[in-house]
């Protein structure tokens, strides 16, 4: 498959970047003022190239791909920073112009298809309209462009799913639905927030896949949320690792994988079971992630780090570069060895 | 259906006692037209004391009723389930009720299972008191030693369920289950709903009360890396019946039924050289339970059906000791497209 024909790095350094994360953070109103649960995230998006963004619950990791679209709960969230995209800043742009890039140069998935199709409208309906409300097309164009687009993602019988609704298809061809929606006018990003998380193994598989396929054929370059590194490590060029609301690693995937350098990365990775460990204990990240309410001062992940020092919880950690391409936020990334999975 | 019972899978060393036994264990619901959903349809294996053994499933497959089954949940239809050398269906209820507290489960949403108007003390002492386990003073201490027991200090005891985080809800389960002091528990998808440093603390947590406490465990996930990581021996299901069930090398390293096969390849692998990025996935989805294809029940996505497939249910066989597998061509599976015999290599093999 393409993974080993484009080398695990993915599309090369002249490929152009897409989409550009440039300091965002986000802040949510709470009673007691403003709590920030993204902290000055910043990566890129280069054409063709998929991205893994991984972390626990409360990472941050949804809400950053929730900005790109600026789907977050207007009032009771607020993002600053900038997300460049075509030319345009997509926090400072109006509304009219969010509705020209959502769903047509910039789409998501979600993890439970039933929540992102509509009941009562058959997956036609839905494709037809994604369609018409980007394109001046007939309707008849629309409707042999959505039944293109069910081919495309391997559903059978196109031509008869388009007239049926979402409740008479299985789990997974709701998913396969969701993304044909999602793909429908050939987006140059795609934003898959956990959207094979809760499908079964085998499933998962036929979606990681098509997605990879869609992306090698369109160039589509996709931002893989996710708390599975498995998935993650299957399906993406490189890997972001995020940790209370912070960047803390940013590198190829394999170099991320076999040589992490962020102590976080380290943990996630001794955390997973695998069938390659045996009944080895398995080595867990000691502690909590700190309430976003009382974040310390220096290094964040400092508290549960088993590498920490005095210096780590002094003052705020900057990025650093560890390699071509590779940042990791770790004082120590430079003097530490830590343990990844085998080559 | 009686050439599955044929074969009784034993337990792996000699003479153990059997704590859980399965013969031609089924568990058909009703319908109001049309024949019964045979969500559990015959299955046989031993549960011996002492070990983890792990069953490993797509939705559908009937793993989670197949768990209801085992704690007398949800009464069985057909064939044969032994408790403790019981069986739960010829006792009285008083009988059934001292039994039962040997035979306990864990589900995998920790926040549906607890009372949330209830803190963690009443909620951890209320198996003692419908037991009517030890006196209110022992009770009290009980559960600040069962908390102590779960990696929970005695500052938790008043708190109540909304105010805890997903592990340690599952933790709260966990020593509710423990209290009355069971032989074996039933794992349904525990550590499924966590992160994935909690779900490492979760299965160090099971492994420690294993050992101090001497526990057997069913343990039914999803997850092969977790089924592998946990177990001793794993059976593989797939609408309502066994594929295969042998020891955790035998499983995850010799599979002999395409679908083993299939599931191991399927599992996302972070290690760069055990991807499956050359592999082709199984193609289609698991049918509905309701109308299952006939002869082996796999064979509408098994890449090696063939015509007997469709006209008769494979044997359910020991093909070596210990490892048992219901497939006409099992062992044909284990050579690769590229024509390696991999009988001899394992798995990982195949993902090369």
């Amino acid at each position: 498959m393409s993974m080993s024909e484009q080398g695990a790095s993915g599309p090369g350094a002249t490929v152009e970047t897409l989409l550009s994360v440039r300091g965002l953070s986000v802040f949510f109103k709470t009673r007691a003022g403003e709590t920030q649960v993204a902290s000055d995230v910043s990566f890129d998006l280069r054409r063709g190239e998929r991205v893994g963004l991984v972390g626990e619950s409360g990472c941050g990791k949804t809400v950053t791909g929730l900005s790109i679209l600026g789907l977050l709960p207007r009032g009771a969230a607020r993002a600053a920073g900038e997300v460049r995209f075509g030319g345009h800043d997509l926090l400072a742009a109006p509304e009219r112009h969010l509705n020209r890039v959502r769903g047509r140069a910039i789409s998501m998935i979600f993890q439970e298809p039933m929540s992102a199709l509509d009941p009562v409208f058959t997956i036609g309906r839905q494709l037809s309209e994604t369609i018409r409300s980007h394109f001046d097309v007939s309707t008849r164009e629309a409707q042999e462009r959505g039944i293109a687009a069910l081919d495309a993602v391997g559903i059978p019988l196109p031509r008869q799913r388009y007239f049926e609704y979402p409740h008479q298809l299985s789990g997974g061809m709701r998913q396969r639905a969701m993304i044909a929606i999602a793909t429908v006018c050939h987006p140059d990003v795609l934003i898959a927030d956990e959207a094979t998380t809760a499908l079964d193994v085998t499933i998962q598989a036929q979606i990681i896949d098509l997605l990879i396929r869609l992306s090698d054929e369109n160039g589509m370059a996709i931002l893989f949320i996710s708390h599975d590194l498995g998935v993650i490590a299957e399906a993406c060029h490189r890997l972001v690792t995020m940790y209370a609301g912070q960047v803390v690693e940013d590198a190829p995937l394999d170099d991320a994988l076999v040589r992490p350098r962020h102590p976080y990365t380290a943990g996630l990775l001794a955390s997973m079971p695998t069938r390659q460990k045996g009944a080895r204990r398995l080595t867990s990240i000691p502690g909590r992630v700190p309430s976003p309410a009382d974040m310390p001062d220096g290094c964040r992940f400092a508290m549960r780090c088993t590498h920490a020092q005095p210096d780590c919880r002094r003052a705020a950690v900057a990025l650093v570069t560890t390699g071509p391409a590779a940042l990791a936020r770790c004082r120590r990334a430079h003097e530490l060895t830590l343990a990844g999975v085998a080559a | 259906m009686n050439e599955r019972v044929i074969a009784m899978p034993r337990p792996p060393e000699g003479e153990r006692t059997r704590l859980a036994s399965a013969q031609d264990l089924q568990v058909h619901f009703p319908r109001r037209s049309g024949p019964p959903l045979r969500a559990v349809d015959g299955v046989s294996f031993d549960v011996v004391a002492g070990e983890t053994f792990g069953i490993i499933g797509e939705s559908g497959s009937g793993k989670s009723t197949l768990a209801r089954a085992l704690v007398c949940l949800q009464p069985i239809t057909g064939g044969a389930l032994t408790l403790s050398g019981r069986s739960p269906a010829s006792l009285s209820a008083a009988s059934l009720r001292l039994l039962r507290r040997d035979f306990q489960i864990i589900f995998q949403d920790p926040r549906a299972a607890l009372n949330p108007r209830m803190t963690v003390r009443a909620l951890v002492a209320e198996p003692l008191e419908i037991q009517s386990i030890g006196t209110r003073d022992g009770r009290r201490a009980a559960v600040l030693d069962l908390l102590d027991r779960v990696g929970l200090g005695p500052e938790f005891a008043d708190r109540y369920p909304h105010q805890l985080s997903g592990g340690q809800r599952q933790r709260v389960n966990i020593a509710r289950a423990l209290a009355v002091r069971p032989k074996l528990l039933v794992c349904d998808e525990v550590v499924a709903a966590l992160d994935v440093s909690i779900q490492a603390d979760m299965l160090n947590l099971f492994k420690d009360l294993q050992d101090e406490l001497g526990l057997t465990y069913v343990f039914i996930t999803h997850d092969l890396a977790v089924v592998a990581h946990v177990s001793d021996r794993i059976a593989v299901m797939y609408l309502g019946v066994f594929m295969e069930l042998g020891s955790k090398a035998q499983i995850t390293e010799r599979p002999l039924h395409p679908y083993t096969r299939a599931l191991l390849d399927a599992a996302p692998q972070a290690v760069p050289s055990y991807r499956r990025v050359h592999r082709e996935p199984l193609q289609g989805e698991i049918p509905s339970p309701l109308a299952p294809p006939s002869g082996c029940r796999f064979r509408t996505r098994c890449p090696l059906a063939v015509e007997v497939c469709a006209a008769s249910v494979p044997a359910w066989r020991e093909v070596q000791p210990g490892h048992f597998v219901a497939c006409h061509r099992a062992g044909e599976a284990m050579v690769s497209t590229d024509g390696t015999d991999l009988r001899s290599q394992g798995v990982r093999s195949a993902a090369r």
